[in-house]
């Protein structure tokens, strides 16, 4: 086994490990920040979520019809602004992890594995794309 | 009022860091047990629950990933390759998800899983097989690896095999990850245990690390049609990241054959309720 490139290896696995790691406790803090500041309900939203037990369908598609609104929300400091923004950023997560795996690949210059990861990223942001026509 | 709202928040948050625990341990990501936990035990709807699921499947993976890769356990070259299939997969059952009935998937995933759980019962861990001669498409695609095994106490070498295949079944998984809004991970797992014969803790730390990615290519889709209720995902999600970083703690620690008996009874279990679901009987 060649130690230089097993170096290499651990390295590029610490790298991705770290990125995993703090990609996702940053998200939680996020979404955990922002979780606990919505918890202050007013008895009309308290009531909306009771509902949920019973099997019910909230009327609105969502709290954000657009990104503006979104980040306006955020600025503010609604909750319920911060654990979607949050949640957005988790869902970009993986599509991150697949860009640095497809970089590590192409500092091993494993060319093969760089085409297939690029080829997954691109699946990946199409699949977005198409969600937002669905 | 705010009384059960408080209690119903404390549930979630109690039955997710169950889910991620478990999850965590069999490579599941927490989907498959989440969806039936939200709807049969919250009485939540089921188009609330696997958006709460899909996302929570995405932390899992990630959170339990991180711990994989650094244990050396992730063959990311394994991953990439059956990720192609897998996001092929999801992109094709986004499109599907209209036209299917829900309830067949139901029975047909029931099926599947108790399927799965007899077949891993017969076979002895791969891990625990002398070495064959590697295969031409896994030589070519540079697919063979070794892992510490700290249980075993030595470093254990693999090669997958029937890689075409494995990327056949990948593919399936990835059209039901996008369909029930899980992460697949138990059809994952019993594909690379079981056709590509990868030992079990390499099946599941690939597996987890495979599942966020197939999972982001469908979440778009829920998010776009205000599937994911925040203050729904918001307490799942914590929960499961909570359980999962704790489960992968376990894992690595844990002796192969144990987690092979766990997940026998697991897909068992879940594979006799969705059955039942699907054929219309409510088990409460």
């Amino acid at each position: 086994m060649n130690t230089e490139r097993s170096e290499r290896q651990s390295r590029a696995d610490l790298w991705t490990s770290r990125l995993l790691r703090f990609g996702v406790l940053g998200c939680a803090a996020l979404v955990a920040v922002g979780w606990a500041l919505s918890l202050a309900r007013s008895p009309s939203e308290a009531a909306a979520v009771s509902g949920l037990t019973r099997g019910g369908l909230l009327p609105e598609a969502g709290p954000f019809p657009s990104l503006a609104n979104l980040a306006e929300g955020v600025v503010a400091g609604r909750g319920v602004a911060w654990v979607v923004a949050g949640l957005m950023l988790l869902i970009a997560l993986p599509i991150v992890r697949v860009g640095l795996t497809a970089v590590l690949f192409a500092v091993e210059r494993d060319w093969l594995y760089v085409i297939l990861a690029v080829l997954v990223l691109a699946l990946l942001i199409f699949g977005v794309l198409m969600g937002r026509a669905l | 009022m705010a009384d059960s709202v408080f209690w119903f928040e404390v549930g979630l948050i109690a039955m997710s860091v169950a889910v991620g625990v478990l999850g965590a341990i069999l490579g599941l990501g927490g989907g498959v047990l989440l969806v039936p936990s939200l709807t049969l035990l919250f009485g939540i709807n089921i188009r609330y629950a696997i958006g709460a699921s899909i996302v929570s499947v995405i932390a899992t993976s990630s959170g339990a990933a991180a711990s994989y890769v650094k244990d050396q356990l992730t063959n990311l070259r394994l991953a990439t390759f059956l990720n192609v299939a897998t996001v092929l997969g999801a992109l094709a059952g986004a499109l599907l998800t209209s036209l299917l009935d829900t309830r067949w998937l139901f029975v047909i995933f029931g099926v599947l899983l108790i399927q799965s759980a007899l077949l891993m019962i017969r076979q002895p861990d791969p891990s625990l097989q002398a070495a064959q001669a590697e295969e031409p498409w896994t030589r070519r695609l540079r697919l063979a690896g070794s892992y510490p095994d700290r249980v075993l106490g030595r470093v254990v070498a693999y090669a997958p095999r029937r890689v075409w295949l494995g990327f056949a079944l990948m593919w399936v998984a990835g059209v039901l990850s996008a369909l029930l809004g899980i992460g697949s991970g138990s059809l994952n797992v019993l594909a690379m245990g079981s056709a590509m014969r990868l030992p079990i803790k390499v099946s599941a730390a690939s597996s987890n690390f495979m599942i966020g990615v197939t999972a982001a290519a469908s979440a778009g889709a829920f998010f776009a049609r205000g599937d994911i209720l925040p203050e729904l995902a918001a307490p799942v999600a914590l929960g499961v990241l909570a359980g999962a970083w704790m489960g992968t703690w376990l894992m690595v620690r844990m002796p192969n054959q144990r987690i092979r008996y766990a997940f026998v009874a697991v897909l068992l279990v879940i594979g006799v309720q969705m059955g039942l679901r699907g054929l219309g009987i409510q088990v409460r």
